[in-house]
């Protein structure tokens, strides 16, 4: 016989859940119409929830594992140094230990640079720079244009940025050319933003019709 | 007439939005779906993978995410199993492993024969950001020690892992950082392992130059890829499901632009000049 804790799972839930959801959504939503106080509460609600959810998971998926765990059960104590690393971190919290926060800060800015500025010669610049040296003749019309509106689009847009010299003469019309390559690529960049935006809203509106109404879409 | 477009209420522009995503999530139009070439480098890059590789799983997105994302997840993960490709899933996200769970859930009715632990398998979230793709090229058990408490060696579809050379291609589906910038960095570029990228639309643009130096082998763009992506797996989904919607969205704002600028040029060259 199913009890009354298995009944709320199994049917009510579920229920319960998406129609939360769905009158969250709402929520959030009403403030195209004007701000106004449940638009705040959902919002309130989602930053305090969002961070409670987080700061569960670093606890379960970061600090037992990699450190709670290795330190108390296989005793690899140097762990201690990075703990002591972490609590330095907070010291940001109070204005009088705020410069302990700087060590740990210096270490992970040492780190990231350390690893990164390497990664990002050999994956960015040197691969990136190599794609803009491309053939012009001998490759076809279609390519040979496809190629020169690379080099001619990096060059000039490159341009753009040279501020040792004034933009006068053929210099300005070099620069011209730079802004309208850096005009096309924010157009294309703002048309996916829009997609992206839009592909939110058709999430929402799938959930809302689909999982909560229960329509079918086709 | 001129004044009142001029200042449109933004809300009537809101409502026409709206319309213009539910009505034809209601009534479907049937839009074409052309596909574009870096999605189908994806698709044939996979499809061409033998049965039996080993793909590394990258999930690095959260809900906020998950209207692109999602439906590309289920298509790349349903093309692998499809394939027989064994993936091993993680995420550089705290939500990407649950997410990567929902997938996983949804594929266990169209492919009920793949078993977990042996044919996929989902570490979940592991914090370190590109520390952990790093320390995956070095040695993948001082990354990975244990899995849901079992040691990595227990574990049949990583019982042989040692590291990048263990995989056969990188799938990452990316919101931000980390994600498949970092992914290219300290994996694919630095391990030369073919890395597939799925991201929102927002990175697209950001993520072309190295679709173009051949340091991404396919690029799923948005909500636009995940739909050209379950068309070539013939397996219909939210992705498709959406594109009437988006293409309509899309007029609708094109269309407001151009009356926007229409009533510009207008004021400009005839009411001023009067």
């Amino acid at each position: 016989m199913e009890t009354k804790a298995g009944f709320f799972y199994t049917h009510l839930g579920p229920v319960v859940g998406t129609s939360i959801a769905a009158i969250l959504t709402l929520a959030i939503y009403s403030f195209l119409y004007k701000d106004n106080y449940v638009y705040r509460l959902a919002e309130y609600i989602f930053i305090g929830v969002s961070n409670g959810y987080l700061l569960a998971v670093n606890h379960h998926n970061s600090l037992i594992p990699n450190f709670w765990d290795p330190l108390t059960k296989d005793h690899k104590y140097w762990l201690i140094i990075p703990g002591i690393l972490g609590l330095m971190m907070l010291g940001r919290l109070s204005s009088k230990y705020a410069w302990t926060s700087r060590w740990p800060i210096a270490f992970s800015v040492g780190m990231g640079a350390g690893l990164g500025i390497t990664a990002t010669i050999m994956s960015d610049i040197y691969p990136q720079l190599q794609e803009t040296m491309l053939p012009i003749m001998g490759v076809g019309f279609g390519q040979g244009i496809c190629n020169l509106t690379i080099v001619v689009g990096v060059l000039t847009s490159l341009f753009y940025f040279f501020f040792s010299t004034e933009h006068k003469g053929i210099a300005k019309n070099i620069s011209y050319a730079g802004i309208c390559f850096l005009m096309i690529t924010f157009g294309g960049s703002f048309g996916y933003t829009v997609m992206a935006r839009i592909s939110l809203l058709i999430g929402r509106m799938n959930f809302l019709l689909e999982e909560w109404l229960h329509l079918s879409l086709s | 007439m001129l004044e009142k477009l001029k200042h449109l209420d933004r809300r009537i522009i809101y409502v026409c939005l709206a319309l213009s995503v539910v009505l034809p999530m209601l009534m479907p139009i049937g839009l074409p779906v052309t596909v574009s070439r870096e999605v189908k480098s994806a698709f044939e890059f996979i499809d061409k993978l033998p049965a039996g590789s080993r793909v590394l799983f990258s999930n690095d997105y959260d809900p906020s995410s998950k209207a692109e994302l999602y439906p590309m997840n289920v298509a790349l993960l349903a093309h692998c199993f499809r394939n027989k490709i064994r993936v091993v899933a993680m995420a550089l996200w705290p939500m990407g492993g649950t997410e990567m769970n929902n997938a996983f859930n949804e594929l266990k009715v169209e492919f009920p024969d793949i078993r977990y632990g042996v044919d996929y398998i989902n570490m979940g979230y592991k914090a370190g950001q590109s520390i952990v793709i790093n320390s995956i090229g070095t040695d993948f058990t001082t990354a990975f020690p244990s899995v849901e408490g079992k040691k990595v060696r227990d574990i049949p579809i990583l019982q042989d892992v040692n590291d990048y050379s263990s995989f056969n291609a990188i799938i990452n589906l990316s919101a931000g950082t980390p994600g498949t910038k970092e992914w290219i960095a300290f994996a694919g570029t630095k391990f030369n392992i073919p890395t597939v990228s799925g991201c929102t639309a927002v990175s697209a643009p950001d993520f072309y130059p190295y679709f173009q130096s051949k340091q991404l082998f396919g690029l799923l763009p948005g909500l636009a890829g995940a739909a050209e992506y379950e068309y070539l797996v013939k397996r219909p989904g939210k992705g498709l499901k959406g594109m009437d919607a988006q293409s309509m969205a899309h007029l609708v704002i094109g269309l407001f632009i151009i009356l926007g600028n229409c009533i510009v040029f207008y004021e400009k060259f005839f009411v001023r000049a009067k």
